[in-house]
């Protein structure tokens, strides 16, 4: 398997700097004319009329969109096993591929010259790029346009790129990106060749706090890879992201939830997916339509709108957004002694498949520990490979993608 | 904070989730341990902190309200005379 659960063979409309590339798309974003399920029952059979801001400007460089890549449904997964596709990890098939983007990953490891275009929430991207052994980067919040995505949590989500060079993961976050006037929240920033990076110099922070509890295989590519950046006279310091290791999870997974539950409130058998009789009471057609969610999905609507009810959401749901600032602020005040902060992407390798059975969802959900904090402060990151289906995840400062591609030059 | 049966077959019901009688016992125990988990942004101090509803600083932008979608496009579901139809509400 490949990681595509939709072909295609649609030609790109100019010549570019992807010409010759093939290019694949997360389930999630539309290309028209394709099904985009996001690995749901209850979007099946919807087929987009019309192409996402980033397929137009795939199409515009030169790229050949050859499908459409599985995913965990809706994007809730840390492991590619919240789909019906038995998704297995290119490097050892007994392992999990990761999540949620799992066929970017599978697909950006295992065809020659691809380009996988993903998106992550809370960290989708770089847990299968870490796992399946590929680069991949995540944009700022902003950077990317969202137009054309189905959404998990609008203030979390970010389209990225996958691929199984440094150079071709650069080029691809060029294309994406770019102000768009059909994204409210895209930002207006003048265009920046990514690909273009420096060498570079400066000084790398590591967190104490995302280096203490590592598998050992983890551990020892970690201290392999900064023995290495050592010896290129890179300075590297030890910093503290206290805050972020022990309050991420819980204001990220509030504040995700919170946003899934009204997101998901459209799929009502109305606009998209299987419809019911007609003649129910709309509360009654609306409940039984929505049985089409999996497990999980039913699980996130529930804690969502409970944490923006009447009475809880003060507790909950504004208290998380509150604890947010104070996060961007401590990562904020980190890029005042460092230039980039690196540390594993993942604490362990790919659990086994038969492993991953019997986890309990917030076991399942204490996996994004590396992760959630970046996403949450929508900072760029980039995982790159640093041993067998482990990854160093390099942040920056916001809109500092150009320079976490020259720290990833080093490795 | 705990949830109560009650209070998850509330949440159900407002959220249009239907949940089966075997579902609610092992829901609850999960729903229970993230709760606890989320209860621990209790301990951070906030007070004059402002929410961050975006990571980023966001500029709205607006469009004119002109429709750009024809509504056949919009509306993709089932219409009868021009119209969106939908389940009752009586």
């Amino acid at each position: 398997m490949n990681g595509i659960v939709t072909s295609s063979n649609m030609k790109p409309i100019a010549k570019g700097v992807l010409s010759g590339v093939t290019v694949s798309f997360k389930d999630c974003i539309c290309v028209k004319g394709l099904p985009a399920q996001s690995s749901s029952k209850i979007l099946k059979g919807y087929i987009p009329s019309f192409n996402a801001t980033c397929v137009e400007k795939i199409l515009s460089q030169g790229g050949t969109i050859i499908g459409k890549t599985a995913q965990d449904e809706f994007g809730f997964g840390s492991f590619g096993i919240n789909n019906s596709y038995d998704l297995k990890n290119p490097v050892d098939p007994t392992r999990v591929p990761g999540g949620s983007s799992s066929g970017s990953a599978i697909a950006a490891k295992t065809i020659k010259n691809h380009l996988a275009i993903a998106e992550s929430t809370g960290g989708s991207i770089v847990n299968p790029a870490a796992f399946c052994q590929v680069f991949g980067a995540c944009p700022t919040y902003g950077r990317v346009s969202r137009y054309g995505l189905i959404d998990y949590a609008n203030s979390l989500d970010k389209i990225g790129v996958m691929a199984n060079t440094l150079e071709l993961t650069a080029k691809g976050l060029t294309v994406i990106s770019g102000n768009c006037s059909k994204d409210s929240t895209s930002v207006d920033l003048p265009a920046e060749d990514f690909s273009k990076f420096e060498t570079f110099k400066g000084i790398l922070g590591v967190p104490k706090e995302y280096v203490e509890n590592l598998s050992p295989e983890v551990k020892q590519a970690f201290q392999l890879a900064i023995e290495k950046l050592k010896s290129k006279g890179i300075q590297i310091k030890n910093i503290s992201l206290a805050l972020n290791a022990k309050y991420s999870i819980p204001s990220y997974y509030v504040i995700a939830l919170s946003e899934t539950s009204t997101n998901l409130a459209k799929y009502s058998g109305l606009r998209y997916g299987p419809q019911s009789d007609f003649k129910l009471h709309y509360n009654d057609y609306f409940t039984k339509v929505r049985q089409n969610f999996g497990v999980e999905a039913k699980r996130r609507v529930i804690l969502g709108t409970f944490t923006r009810m009447a009475g809880y959401r003060s507790a909950y749901y504004i208290k998380a957004l509150k604890v947010r600032t104070l996060l961007i602020e401590e990562y904020k005040k980190a890029f005042k002694q460092v230039s980039a902060i690196i540390h594993p992407t993942m604490p362990i390798l790919p659990p086994k498949i038969k492993d991953t059975k019997n986890l309990s969802p917030i076991e399942i959900y204490n996996m994004d520990l590396l992760t959630a904090g970046v996403n949450l402060a929508g900072l760029p990151h980039l995982t790159v490979p640093i041993g067998e289906m482990v990854g160093m995840l390099i942040t920056t400062n916001h809109f500092e993608e150009r320079k976490m591609f020259s720290v990833g030059g080093l490795l | 904070m705990k949830l109560s049966k009650e209070l998850l077959f509330d949440v159900a019901r407002l959220s249009r989730v239907n949940i089966s009688n075997e579902e609610t016992d092992q829901f609850l125990d999960e729903l229970n341990d993230v709760v606890k988990a989320f209860d621990l942004l209790s301990e951070v101090d906030t007070k004059g902190v402002s929410p961050s509803l975006h990571p980023v600083k966001i500029t709205p932008k607006l469009r004119e309200d002109k429709p750009e979608v024809k509504k056949k496009t919009a509306l993709f579901g089932e219409m009868e005379d021009g119209y969106f139809v939908g389940p009752s509400l009586k």
